[in-house]
């Protein structure tokens, strides 16, 4: 079942990695905020359709839990604990402003600038940044395949700058320091996002839903992720009217003017094969692929957010890759090889680091009588608490713990869990090897 | 469906054995080596109380090396 998962992960990566083939002709007539305005509105509506849909089949045909959309709306003015106790709704706003929209201004200002080669530096980037960041901030350990990849990463970076400024026939110094930029600020923004997205929390009432009615999982994750892009779009209309009034930077100025010349076709530009494709290829059906991968993952070895960060680098070797054969950019074979061949490396690398240093544990719990349903459900809500069984026996609770480092054990149990009113002793259990796995 | 835990001592160099046997048994369905009080943790699935009990007595007591097993009946599995 992970093999297909993962399977899941891999054909969402590589359908994102074809963007830059299908936007590199809209880009010659349309305008790259038009596009991102109409593949992030629409994709919102139809992925929050999709939720009212299967709201109303399981509602109507199925015997398990009714999925209230009232506690689904209710959710979003609560406060996100993980996310500096922000309100849920400012949460999705920031995730979709500055993870998504301006993200994807970044990716595609890069991309008509300069190729897709360059712009998939970002990529590398945002995987070297969120090592920083995790090594800096959440003080993870820094082993030596951790720096194997990173600088393996370094290493692609450099020889795609060296050989986009020995191109003579494709980009000028300027555009090349100015689509840096870009690249750096998309790099930014997808590292922003892949943090933030993983500050995600479940409340009370949420996950007493999903203990009885699995199915209230996958419609959260829908109503989260189309609330991220229409919150985003809703904010890129006063981003625009600022930069239309206040033209600080000219590409994106030039953008936001033909947005507007070309808002009275709308319609049109939306029945443009290309913008369809994009929207149900590259947008629609990989996070719908998530989200089942998601959804379906069985916690064997690593987190279904560990294989998925390591598999991202698919994504700018697909970029390469489909760059190179459909959108004919000229790429020396050789080294696009070796960019390949290394960034494939990279990915093994990671899945060793992660492996490696990944903590699995089980921690054994007596809890006093009368709060059997309330430790439960607060177990639950903890960072790296993965399931919570009830038991019957010397102990009274058990809690599987997957988290990145010892600290990070450290931090659940004496900072986090000890504190629950109504546990009494804790006894941790660390595993050593998994020896049989059958679901 | 009954889902109990069985958690194991076992004695020194008995560890590989013991959880090879282990892995020999279908109805135990996961095996963990674990650093602690216990060195196995051993999930088992049966149909009803009369199967767990023949578990026990005819494939798991039998095995040589285990000191001492505690075993929790699974009421309820919550999840994320």
């Amino acid at each position: 079942m992970e093999n297909k998962n993962i399977i899941y992960i891999i054909i969402a990566n590589l359908l994102w990695s074809l963007i830059p083939v299908f936007v590199s002709e809209l880009f010659k007539s349309i305008s790259i905020i038009m596009i991102i305005f109409l593949r992030f509105f629409i994709s919102g509506i139809i992925l929050l359709l999709i939720a009212s849909l299967l709201i109303y089949f399981n509602n109507k045909y199925f015997e398990k839990q009714e999925i209230s959309l009232k506690l689904i709306l209710t959710s979003i003015f609560t406060r996100n604990e993980k996310f500096y106790n922000l309100r849920y709704f400012t949460y999705l706003s920031l995730l979709g402003f500055f993870g998504v929209i301006l993200q994807i201004i970044g990716y595609f200002l890069a991309l008509k600038l300069t190729t897709v080669s360059f712009t998939m530096i970002g990529f590398q980037l945002s995987i070297i940044l969120i090592a920083v960041y995790e090594h800096g901030i959440r003080l993870e350990k820094l082993d030596i395949f951790k720096i194997l990849y990173l600088m393996i990463l370094i290493f692609c970076i450099s020889i795609i700058i060296y050989v986009k400024s020995q191109d003579e026939t494709g980009l000028n110094t300027v555009n090349l320091l100015i689509g840096g930029i870009y690249v750096l600020f998309f790099g930014l923004c997808i590292s922003f996002f892949n943090i933030a997205i993983n500050k995600d929390s479940y409340s009370e009432a949420e996950i007493k839903l999903i203990n009885k009615n699995p199915n209230f999982k996958i419609v959260r994750m829908l109503v989260k992720i189309s609330l991220i892009f229409l919150n985003g779009i809703a904010f890129l209309l006063p981003f625009m009217m600022f930069i239309y009034f206040f033209p600080l930077e000219i590409h994106l100025y030039t953008e936001i003017k033909l947005f507007f010349n070309q808002f009275a076709n709308l319609w049109s530009i939306l029945c443009n094969w290309e913008m369809i494709v994009l929207i149900v290829f590259s947008t629609i059906i990989p996070y719908i692929l998530i989200f089942v991968a998601s959804f379906n993952w069985i916690p064997y070895n690593l987190s279904y957010g560990q294989w998925s960060s390591i598999l991202s680098i698919i994504e700018p070797i697909g970029g390469l890759f489909f760059g190179v054969l459909f959108v004919k950019e000229i790429f020396p074979i050789g080294y696009l090889i070796i960019i390949i061949f290394l960034l494939i490396i990279s990915i093994l690398l990671r899945y060793i680091n992660e492996s490696r240093n990944k903590i699995n544990a089980y921690i054994l719990i007596g809890q006093k009588q009368g709060f059997m349903k309330s430790v439960q459900l607060n177990l639950l809500q903890l960072d790296g608490v993965e399931s919570v069984r009830s038991l019957i026996g010397t102990h009274d609770i058990l809690v599987n713990v997957k988290t990145n480092s010892i600290r990070d054990v450290y931090h659940l149990i004496n900072e986090e869990l000890k504190i629950i009113e109504g546990i009494e002793t804790v006894d941790v259990l660390f595993i050593d090897k998994i020896n049989k796995y059958k679901t | 469906m009954i889902k109990a835990l069985i958690f194991c001592k076992v004695h020194h160099n008995a560890m590989e054995s013991v959880v090879n046997q282990f892995n020999q048994i279908s109805e135990i369905k996961k095996v963990f080596s674990l650093t602690g009080d216990y060195d196995i943790l051993a999930e088992i699935e049966v149909e009803n109380s009369d199967d767990l009990y023949n578990s026990f007595a005819k494939k798991i007591d039998p095995i040589e090396g285990i000191i001492k097993t505690n075993t929790h009946v699974v009421m309820k599995e919550f999840t994320k």
